[in-house]
């Protein structure tokens, strides 16, 4: 499994506590992109902007969101993924704890098939065992991602796919 | 052969992350498919080619009836959940293209 240990090597990992609401959530969650200058402030807007719009659907499985707007949107300089674990678990909506999440994965793209790569990626990620959602809200720094990632990185564990 | 369209809000992200674990499935079952993504947007356009749509409840509504066939998933990434929700869709609608 090679996410997450690119994601800490690029910088591209952040740890907080908790958050007032989910746009605060979402800010933070973009912020190793700023740094990088992957994204600008505009494509923060445009993602918080299309939650108000359509709602949380960026929340697509328990305890997990990927924050992102269009390909190509305004702001958007690189092709790339972040990541943000929050202790307490971010409400997007006040009636509906579905919609809570713990894990962030920031989704920017400006080149298709490197994206296509990229989501490949947090799929074979994601999917590698029903352990990994637990493994990852229990990591509290970036050693802990660099240990979960050594646990799955066998061949063995390694679900085998084609490039399809 | 079924042609699936998964469908999300802007066609980057959770359509694309559908597809990709859809692919997966079609190819573990046995399922001949051609399965491609877009936004909901764009759907319109690609549904006189569509057999089948997935897409997550909050899409379902807002995508034009047609005689496509619609199944929903809450949970893109719970391969046990997405492959029932696949196969309780083709069984019904396309039996002929299961060879379980």
């Amino acid at each position: 499994m090679m996410l997450l240990r690119e994601l800490v090597e690029k910088n591209r990992v952040c740890f907080h506590h908790s958050f007032n609401n989910w746009e605060d959530a979402i800010r933070a969650a973009c912020q190793p992109l700023l740094d990088d200058g992957s994204i600008e402030q505009a494509y923060v807007d445009s993602i918080i902007a299309t939650v108000h719009k359509y709602g949380p659907y960026i929340v697509f499985a328990p305890d997990v969101a990927m924050p992102h707007s269009k390909q190509g949107a305004e702001g958007v300089n690189n092709t790339a993924i972040s990541f943000m674990k929050v202790e307490e678990p971010v409400r997007f909506l006040e009636d509906n704890r579905d919609k809570d999440a713990r894990l962030f994965f920031t989704v920017c793209a400006v080149d298709q098939d490197k994206h296509l790569e990229n989501m490949e990626k947090l799929s074979e990620l994601l999917t590698i065992s029903p352990d990994i959602i637990g493994d990852l809200l229990d990591a509290k720094d970036a050693k802990d991602l660099l240990l979960i990632d050594q646990k799955y990185d066998n061949p063995a564990s390694k679900i085998t796919k084609d490039k399809g | 052969m079924i042609n699936i369209l998964c469908v999300c809000g802007n066609g980057m992200g959770t359509s694309t992350l559908l597809k990709i674990n859809v692919r997966k499935i079609c190819a573990e079952k046995n399922i001949e498919a051609n399965v491609e993504s877009c936004s909901f947007g764009e759907a319109l356009s690609f549904l006189p080619n569509t057999d089948l749509i997935l897409t997550s409840p909050e899409w379902a509504d807002m995508i034009p009836a047609t005689g496509c066939v619609m199944a929903t998933t809450e949970n893109l990434i719970d391969v046990p959940v997405v492959t029932e929700t696949l196969l309780k869709a083709v069984r019904e609608h396309f039996p002929d293209e299961l060879k379980e």
